[in-house]
């Protein structure tokens, strides 16, 4: 350490008399912030010094304004989304919702809400190889637009009550998906209607079966069953589906009830060989004629030959019936006048065919377009004699009713 | 001779004498001869000591008279002389660095280069390099100073560095010395090696893949305690005084523009930050015993920047002709360099103040001065002297050979100690240690991560802490993590692997994050995987409808999915419970429905590190989005 | 004598002595005494001192100044709580309570629309200071539908100007974090582009607002920092779906304003919104149905989940708005949300939209 002499005054012991009033007010000897005031004792600077010093000022700014650049440049990415990226996902992944589990009050719970059920399909419909991918939807007729939007005023016309909704999926290639529409139509009639309406090939091969009809495309099925009607479509061409298809029919046929084909069936399809696909149903306003309802009717393999028939209540209805539809052909046409007895036949004025009706028991039955009057009657008796064979409600054939005579005699 | 006023040698009186004085070397001369005519007979001058003479057994020294080479200065030259010049820049770098902090939040960052003094510092640079084997983007800046410390000493501890500016200015503000003293204080003290010690074990432990520089590295240091105590409490003053002030019905907005961190909407708070503000304080506070305390002692890039400065070719000059020993040098002297004796080159900050203090101009930064003078011998009082030190300079560092070879032995020995700590292995890693986005595998994070804490920086939502010793054990200490009960990680936010100097989180879009686009077969990046505590969620335990976490998940399926049951409740009631299920493939780790729970204290949907992208160790499912 | 006693009657003795040349207290001398001046300070600030203390710790509670808590009461914090004002404008004759615009210009249709509820003369006087709330709560970009469409936002901020508000404020305090929600959907562009002010959430922009009569909410934090001298109050709400009360429309959208815990509303999520009905009474609300998020709301997050919608409503019944969002745009044929029925029954409005005045007008 430094020895300070001109320090050695002030380091020696110091006895004085202090006034009071440099008792009360000691000096302050203890700074807080440095006071010196601070001078260079150079007294030499060189030119070359201010120079650099200039230089360094100008990095300095240059340095400033290379920070204001940069900032001037930011990576847009990190400020504002990318809006390329919004729609550039990989592979969408769909999303299986569970569906929410209602309270049961105990004590309410039937064996049934216990066990998944998959009322009414039967339970072979989840085979080996087919999952159910979601427990069966329902809709009646307040919601059907929900599933089939567009169609359910064409399902309603022919009695919809309900559809039950399902869709398999196969385990071995998750693709292949096969949707179950299974509709309630309320009536077998409604049933064939409307699986026959939906059949847009003449030349489709449609089957009978005990209880409606079958038709099978390379991706898809259509059955009615009684009243049930069902379509399953399958995703894809796929053999797979077509076995499930096929091993389906068998198991709707034997789980559902179903009252047997209709006799107009066995008539048309089992004793006239008419594709089932060509026999159509018609509520009401059959052939235009406001009176006609619940006619069935089918086209001839061969030709545009076509019979159609309807089941009244009575022989007199059909009578009546029968009497209708000649005043409405004589409007059409002009009387034949040597037909068979108690046939009524009438040549087109348009299109040179001959249309016939008569009552046979308690059906009305008759032919239209017809190229020649023979064909006509032979048509009228094959139709009548299949009446015969399925017999039932069919009455012997009536010579009481005979065609009015006289009646659209000349023609317009 | 006699000394100044201000000389506080306290001989009051030179050793030396003048004798006479006279214009000139030559006249000098002839003055001497005619000394010699009375004296009897003198030496001639020797070639390595033009100005010495001998007389007698009296070393006599010619000293030249003071000339000006230059022009007189006028006032406004000697207002910019070079340490007026030294102050503006470090004036300027300070309020860069205090700009830098400022603007670094997503509403103000723009592009500016907010890293930029970590990038430039070297010693993050090259011992970065060591430990990683590459120069990762920016870091290739530091040759910008490399090249100058090459050239010209440690001009970065007096001219640049911020950290180095506020020592010098606290010690500058405190100071209250007396001369004598300030000249006491600035001598070199042996404690000095301790930073080469120090960079010594750093370098053998990045050497062996630890990088530990960032727990002293001055850059490091400033930007972890401004983000961690400097900012925040700013903040709070700034808007707990313009709240009230805006209560009062006064305009506020002024005040509230110097809020760092606008918009977020919880005062930030993070880890142990009175550990490194209390260490600031200390470190600041010591100045005030020895100034630029850890400049002078724990710094390692200045041990750094010490060592490169061996080849400079610029140094601080003494003229011993006109030095005195006056040592006023030292008053002011910032490195302790010792520039009244042979100068320590390891040590000398370019400041300049000693050429302001000699009252004899024997000061000057000179371009490849003498490194030795001949040592001149003669006789003084009858006993035989040699003139000074022959050295000039002293290039290395004053570390004896033992020294650095234990500390070598040390720094070998430190790398397994560390490593074989449980928290930074595979088998024994911390749940809690989730990393921010982009972040390499964590052997390798701890090879890149400064700590310097950019990242936690510019995190908008406060998630990512400095952590503890929890986390990730010695070697992770204020290594970013996150916790998710204090933020969580916004979906469409990269910002702190922009801001990551050395790539311990590699630079990511915001399309590798999520999986988009051209990384859509990689799928996002995930930090971990949420897990339910079914015993704490209200729907699972409690019969109280809640279904806060799955909406707001962020990513889309949401990876929350719910299981809608009704139930009759304990009191009757009939209700709707979503409950909530995981979806693991989905779950990117993101934490916003840790954040959201409401069950505060110890969330019923908590994310852990396991199922994070960024290692094989810590994944979670086998069949994962990553085909 | 043994040494023992000797020792002893020695210590005796000298113990005697020290008594007896005991000194008393030197008595003072007349310059040892204070004087008078100095007598009468340290006197005097004693007697302060005491008595002021003496006062503060002893007085009853309700005297002035006093500090004495018998019950602790008094120590609890004392939270100074505030009440909005009703922002709501008496209707114009005439005026309509719903305005539905269709079409794809959006001034056009606002204008149509605030134009059937009365036009925007007749809510905003010159002068006003309007604040405007839209959902910003998501990071989402506006394409997804999860926020308010800016450019809807961008075109009322430059109608109020054009009627005469001084200044318009936009303000929310969104779930994620708030600059990156308000700059990624696309919500701070729009509102620094039309020259309104941006007011994020900070520590102490909330304070506690109390709404009496209120089920949940009676005393909660609030984002009042916006709202302090404004005059009007709008809504601008996405139509989205919401996963626990089946949709997010006007009434929802001021849950945002909504501090503090807010996450534990969805315990009762139904009865809170019937709250946020009675809490704010805007001047109109607009429900921006120029995208529809039909599922996976409130986040949303996929393009296939938003489909155009290509209306917006103006309505001064925020109850009535939502229930024309409910089943005319987002077409749902369930019944109500519960909430709507709540905030019926607590005469907050009325979601039977049918039977109430209406405009609806194709535009552009």
């Amino acid at each position: 350490m430094w020895y300070t002499a001109h320090n050695r005054s002030q380091s020696r012991l110091a006895i004085v008399m202090r006034t009071d009033a440099e008792i009360e007010t000691p000096p302050n000897v203890e700074p807080v912030f440095n006071t010196f005031r601070r001078k260079p004792l150079r007294s030499f600077y060189s030119p070359r010094e201010f120079q650099i010093g200039l230089v360094i000022l100008a990095v300095l700014v240059a340095v400033a304004a290379w920070v204001a650049r940069r900032g001037a440049h930011p990576d847009p990415n990190l400020f504002a989304v990318n809006e390329k990226l919004l729609s550039a996902k990989g592979k969408d992944i769909a999303v299986y919702k569970r569906p929410v589990q209602p309270w049961i009050e105990p004590g309410n719970e039937t064996v049934a809400s216990k066990t998944p059920s998959f009322d009414p399909f039967p339970d072979a419909v989840a085979s080996v190889g087919w999952r159910v991918t979601a427990p069966p939807q329902m809709f009646d007729e307040s919601n059907l637009y929900i599933k089939i939007d567009g169609r359910e005023s064409f399902y309603k016309s022919y009695g919809f009550k309900k559809l039950h909704f399902l869709t398999l999926a196969s385990t071995e290639k998750p693709d292949l998906t096969i949707d179950i529409e299974l509709f309630d139509l309320g009536e077998i009639a409604n049933a064939l209607g409307a699986m026959t309406a939906e059949i847009s090939s003449p030349d489709a091969e449609v089957a009978p079966t005990q209880a409606g009809l079958w038709y099978a495309t390379r991706n898809s099925g259509f059955l009615s069953h009684g009243r049930y009607y069902a379509r399953m479509i399958g995703s894809d061409d796929n053999e797979l589906i077509r076995q499930k298809i096929a091993s389906l029919k068998d198991a709707f046929v034997a789980a559902l009830s179903g009252e047997k084909l209709p006799w107009v069936y066995a008539v048309f399809v089992g004793g006239l060989q008419i594709s089932p696909a060509r026999i159509q149903y018609q509520r009401e306003n059959a052939f235009s004629f406001g009176f006609a309802n619940d006619f069935y009717s089918a086209t001839m393999p061969k030709g545009d030959t076509e019979v159609f028939l309807s089941r009244r209540a009575s022989a007199d209805e059909a009578e009546q019936l029968t009497n209708k539809f000649a005043d409405g052909l004589a409007e059409l046409g002009k009387r034949v006048p040597d037909a068979l007895a108690g046939v009524a036949l009438f040549k087109n004025n348009y299109v040179d065919t001959i249309d016939g009706v008569r009552a046979y028991g308690a059906y009305v039955i008759g032919v239209r377009l017809a190229p020649s009057v023979e064909e006509a009657i032979r048509r009228l008796n094959e139709l009548a004699a299949q009446l015969d064979k399925v017999g039932g409600a069919a009455n012997n054939p009536s010579s009481q009713s005979s065609p009015r005579a006289g009646e659209g005699q000349g023609g317009m | 001779m006699s000394c100044g006023e201000n000389c506080g040698c306290g001989h009051g009186g030179g050793a030396a004498k003048k004798v006479a004085s006279a214009g000139g070397a030559d006249a000098a001369f002839d003055l001497l001869s005619r000394l010699k005519s009375e004296a009897g007979s003198i030496a001639a001058p020797t070639a390595g000591a033009p100005n010495v003479y001998h007389a007698k057994g009296v070393i006599y020294f010619a000293k030249e008279p003071k000339v000006s080479h230059g022009v007189k200065a006028p006032g406004w030259m000697r207002g910019m002389r070079i340490t007026k010049i030294r102050i503006v820049s470090q004036t300027f770098f300070f309020a860069l660095f205090l700009f830098f902090i400022f603007v670094t939040w997503f509403s103000k960052l723009k592009g500016y280069p907010v890293s930029m003094f970590l990038e430039v510092d070297p010693l993050v640079g090259v011992v970065t390099a060591i430990s990683t084997h590459t120069v990762y983007r920016h870091l290739v800046w530091s040759v910008v100073l490399l090249a100058p410390t090459l050239l010209l000493g440690r001009w970065f501890c007096n001219w640049m560095c911020p950290y180095g500016t506020l020592h010098q200015f606290i010690g500058w503000l405190f100071n209250t010395r007396r001369n004598i003293d300030k000249v006491a204080i600035n001598r070199y003290r042996p404690l000095f090696q301790l930073k080469y010690i120090l960079l010594i074990m750093f370098a053998l432990l990045a050497l062996f893949g630890a990088l530990q520089i960032g727990l002293l590295d001055p850059i490091c240091i400033m930007y972890r305690t401004f983000t961690t105590t400097v900012a925040p409490a700013s903040d709070l003053a700034v808007d707990r005084t313009s709240g009230a002030l805006a209560n009062h019905g006064l305009n506020a907005d002024w005040l509230h523009a110097l809020t760092f961190k606008p918009g977020a909407p919880e005062q930030r708070v993070f880890y142990a930050a009175w550990f490194v503000g209390l260490a600031i304080l200390f470190l600041v506070g010591m100045n005030l015993v020895i100034p630029r305390f850890f400049c002078r002692v724990l710094c390692p890039l200045g041990a750094f920047l010490g060592v490169l400065s061996r080849f400079a070719l610029w140094r601080i000059d003494r003229d011993v002709t006109r030095c005195t020993d006056c040592n006023l040098c030292m008053s002011h002297c910032e490195g302790a360099s010792d520039p009244q004796a042979a100068l320590r080159k390891s040590e000398c900050f370019v400041c300049f103040n000693c050429i302001d203090d000699c009252p004899e101009d024997a000061l000057s930064f000179r371009f490849m001065p003498v490194k030795k003078h001949k040592p001149v011998e003669g006789k003084l009082f009858g006993k035989p002297v040699i003139s000074k030190l022959p050295d000039t300079e002293r290039p290395w560092p004053a570390l004896t050979r033992r020294r650095l070879l234990l500390t070598a032995v040390t720094g070998v020995l430190a790398y397994p100690f560390l490593r074989l700590s449980a928290a930074v292995n595979p088998r024994a890693f911390d749940r809690k240690a989730i990393r921010p986005p982009g972040s390499v595998a964590e052997n390798e994070f701890l090879e890149r991560c400064i700590k310097c804490d950019q990242c936690i920086n510019v995190c908008p939502t406060n998630v990512l802490q400095p952590a503890t010793f929890m986390q990730a054990g010695l070697e992770g200490l204020w290594t970013p993590v996150m916790d998710m009960r204090i933020g969580f990680c916004q979906l469409n936010c990269t910002l702190c692997s922009e801001v990551c100097p050395t790539g311990a989180i590699q630079k990511i879009s915001t399309e590798k994050k999520l999986g988009l686009g051209q990384f859509a077969a990689d799928g996002p990046i995930s930090l971990g995987t949420a897990f339910f505590n079914r015993g704490r969620c209200l729907p699972w335990a409690m019969e109280t409808p809640c279904v806060v976490c799955e909406e707001v998940c962020p990513v889309s399926p949401k990876a929350i999915g719910t299981y809608d049951e009704q139930i009759k409740r304990w009191d009757g009631t009939i209700v709707t419970l979503n409950k909530p299920y995981m979806r693991p493939e989905l779950c990117i780790g993101c934490g916003l429905c840790e954040h959201e729970c409401p069950v505060a204290d110890d969330k019923a949907v908590y994310v852990t590190s396991v199922g994070e992208t960024r290692s094989k160790d810590r994944s979670l499912l086998l069949r994962s989005r990553r085909t | 004598m043994s040494d023992d006693a000797k020792q002893r009657e020695e210590q005796q003795l000298k113990a005697q002595a020290r008594r007896e040349n005991a000194l008393a207290p030197r008595e003072r001398r007349p310059e040892d005494w204070p004087s008078r001046r100095e007598f009468i300070k340290r006197v005097g600030a004693a007697a302060l001192l005491a008595g002021g203390a003496g006062y503060l710790w002893l007085a009853p509670e309700d005297w002035p100044l006093s500090l004495r808590d018998n019950t602790g009461e008094r120590g609890k914090p004392q939270q100074p709580v505030f009440r909005l004002k009703k922002y709501r404008v008496d209707p114009a004759s005439g005026a309509k309570v719903l305005g539905v615009a269709r079409g794809n210009n959006y001034e056009q249709m606002l204008r149509m629309a605030i134009g059937a509820l009365g036009g925007l003369e007749h809510f905003i006087r010159k002068g006003d200071v309007v604040l405007i709330k839209p959902n910003v709560a998501f990071d989402r970009a506006p394409k997804l539908g999860a926020t308010t469409n800016p450019e809807v936002l961008g075109v009322l901020i430059k109608l109020l100007h054009e009627a005469g508000a001084s200044e318009v404020r936009v303000a929310d305090n969104p779930i994620e974090s708030p600059e990156n929600c308000f700059a990624k959907s696309g919500i701070a562009d729009a509102a620094a582009r039309s020259g309104a002010s941006l007011y994020l959430p900070s520590p102490t922009s909330f304070e506690t607002l109390e709404v009496p009569g209120a089920k949940l909410i009676a005393r909660w934090p609030f984002f009042a920092r916006p709202f302090r001298g404004v005059d009007k109050v709008i809504g601008v709400a996405p139509i989205k779906d919401h996963n626990l009360c089946h949709a997010s429309m006007c009434t929802k959208n001021w849950y945002g304003l909504l501090g503090g815990r807010r996450n534990q509303f969805h315990q009762d999520i139904h009865n809170i919104v019937a709250d946020l009905a009675l809490m704010m009474s805007p001047t109109f609300v607009i429900l921006d149905a120029s995208r529809i998020l039909m599922k996976n709301g409130p986040t949303g997050g996929d393009l296939s989940d938003v489909v155009p919608g290509h209306t917006l409503v103006a309505a001064t019944d925020q109850i009535a708005a939502d229930a024309f969002g409910y089943s005319e745009l987002l077409g749902r044929k369930s019944d109500l949300p519960q909430y709507l029925y709540n905030a019926r029954d607590r005469g907050l409005g009325n979601p039977d939209w049918r039977n109430m005045s209406m405009k609806e007008e194709q535009v552009g």
